[in-house]
């Protein structure tokens, strides 16, 4: 790993960014279009939330590219903007990004699913994350995210991908559901497997985000730490989406979340950030609770 | 063991096991039989998906393990439909749905194996795929005089329109007309209350359960 990045993974907890999606709607972006588009549409939207992030105490920040793989823009008949948005995506990062920060490249999901499931193979989706990865380091990102992977095969395919287009740090998240008999993916991936499987494909950091709130990440952190030696990413949802007074809200504080995010640290995560429902304000109050010295390590 | 009920647990067995072939195979020997279609369905391919859908809540069988049953029950029930017409004993249509995942959203997964499970239940569906817009659903749920309208959505960021496909209901008029059923990962008992739906379905199994309670069926 990149030298400056790996000591201060060392060093102390690290901080990431809360939501994206959850910023934009509250800026307007309305269904009918695809995040990605504002790096094109309105950079200056997506510049004024990264800028946020990073004055919040974020010491890393991702591009807005999570559905900014081929396969998932084509779904919208995008595709031909791949490159725009990627490139694009990490340049309006890398412009507000102060001395001490890092810009990664978010990678999600396709939304397509390999065979038998669906009609893809591992490979097919290996090239597609390549090529987004490539994209995303030409922009001039410094890490690789790949991140909400329900589906522990594609996530691999993810990890190959970006492997391979680079020797830059690769992290990657799945995101797991909470059944009666334990933590799983909807695909049916448990954790031990998945954090091994994930790390033999060359990850450097593993971890979950989405799906879960804070109790229960928590209870995933734990469970996540006995079961890897490598550093681990956090991100919570502020719980499920509600309405409230007409507005789509979200139940768990900025106070509360924060208070979390100093349980996570000490159960064995490495790196915090919010998921879903999460904004500058929980970056602001998780800054001084996440970016300190590693309780009992 | 009397033959007839060997198909039926075999059906039942091959739809756990996700076994497309050996669901056709035995619904073909079903008929070659003279076992009536019906109750092939109702004894042994209904009770397999049913099984799949318990194991499901339990956490053993996870998505692709539904949506492999869910092939299989399509396939079996290919072969049977025609031999069902045939005997003047068409599957008596429970209701008429409207089906679709919410406008900015392309998830089709579960809106699709729920489309199904609808299907196999009993149930006409108008499957309008995903990313619907809202005006449309509403449209076609008219056009296609529907009893349910089942929208899914698996981004916080398109959950909005379920609350819209509502609100645009009150506006014509019409809310009255049509039951609404919300699902998709984010969404929650607490959200389907917030919006006024007239139901959540947490899974496949339970979209097809609240389906008919709202029918009346």
């Amino acid at each position: 790993m990149k030298s400056a990045l790996q000591e201060l993974i060392f060093k102390r907890g690290v901080l990431f960014d809360g939501a994206m999606g959850t910023e934009l709607i509250a800026r307007g972006l309305s269904s009918g279009e695809a995040s990605e588009e504002w790096n094109v549409k309105h950079p200056e939207v997506i510049k004024e939330i990264h800028q946020a992030y990073f004055q919040a105490g974020a010491d890393i920040i991702q591009t807005n590219t999570f559905g900014g793989s081929r396969l998932k823009l084509a779904a919208r008949e995008l595709d031909n903007l791949v490159r725009e948005v990627n490139i694009q995506a990490a340049k309006i990062a890398l412009a507000v990004k102060p001395p001490e920060g890092f810009v990664a490249g978010n990678i999600g999901p396709t939304g397509q699913f390999l065979q038998p499931v669906g009609r893809f193979t591992p490979a097919e989706l290996e090239e597609v994350f390549y090529e987004q990865a490539s994209l995303l380091v030409e922009g001039g990102v410094e890490l690789i995210n790949i991140e909400t992977m329900y589906d522990l095969e594609e996530a691999k395919a993810a990890v190959r991908g970006s492997r391979r287009a680079t020797e830059l740090p690769v992290f990657a998240s799945l995101t797991f559901s909470q059944t009666r008999k334990g933590f799983y993916t909807i695909m049916g991936n448990d954790v031990p497997t998945s954090l091994k499987e994930l790390e033999k494909c060359g990850a450097e950091v593993v971890g979950a985000n989405c799906t879960l709130g804070m109790p229960e990440m928590f209870e995933l952190v734990k469970l996540m730490r006995q079961n890897t030696d490598l550093p681990i990413i956090a991100q919570a949802n502020a719980g499920a989406p509600q309405l409230k007074d007409d507005k789509v809200t979200y139940p768990i504080s900025a106070e509360e979340y924060a208070s979390y995010a100093e349980k996570l640290l000490e159960a064995g995560a490495d790196i915090i950030g919010g998921c879903c429902g999460t904004g500058p304000e929980y970056i602001r109050l998780m800054a001084p609770l996440v970016k300190r010295e590693k309780p009992g390590r | 063991m009397n033959r007839k009920e060997d198909i039926f647990k075999g059906m039942k067995e091959a739809l756990l096991k996700g076994d497309k072939d050996e669901a056709i195979r035995l619904s073909k020997l079903s008929l070659d039989m003279g076992i009536n279609p019906l109750d092939s369905i109702n004894r042994g391919l209904t009770p397999g998906i049913q099984q799949v859908g318990k194991l499901w809540e339990e956490g053993e069988y996870f998505l692709p393990q539904l949506v492999i049953a869910a092939e299989c029950m399509k396939a079996a029930l290919k072969v049977l439909e025609p031999a069902l017409s045939e005997k003047g004993e068409k599957k008596q249509e429970i209701g008429r749905v409207v089906i679709g995942t919410a406008e900015g959203d392309i998830h089709d997964i579960g809106k699709t194996l729920v489309a199904t499970m609808l299907s196999v239940n009993g149930f006409e569906i108008i499957d309008l795929g995903a990313d619907v817009p809202i005006i449309q659903m509403v449209n076609r749920a008219i056009e296609e005089k529907a009893d349910l309208i089942c929208i899914s959505a698996l981004l916080t960021t398109t959950m909005p329109g379920q609350k819209r496909l509502i609100e645009l209901l009150r506006e014509k008029g019409i809310r009255q007309k049509f039951k609404v059923m919300v699902g998709g990962a984010p969404v929650s008992l607490q959200w389907a209350k917030d919006i006024e739906a007239d139901s959540y379905g947490e899974n496949v199994i339970e979209a097809v359960s609240e389906a008919k309670r709202l029918v009346g069926a």
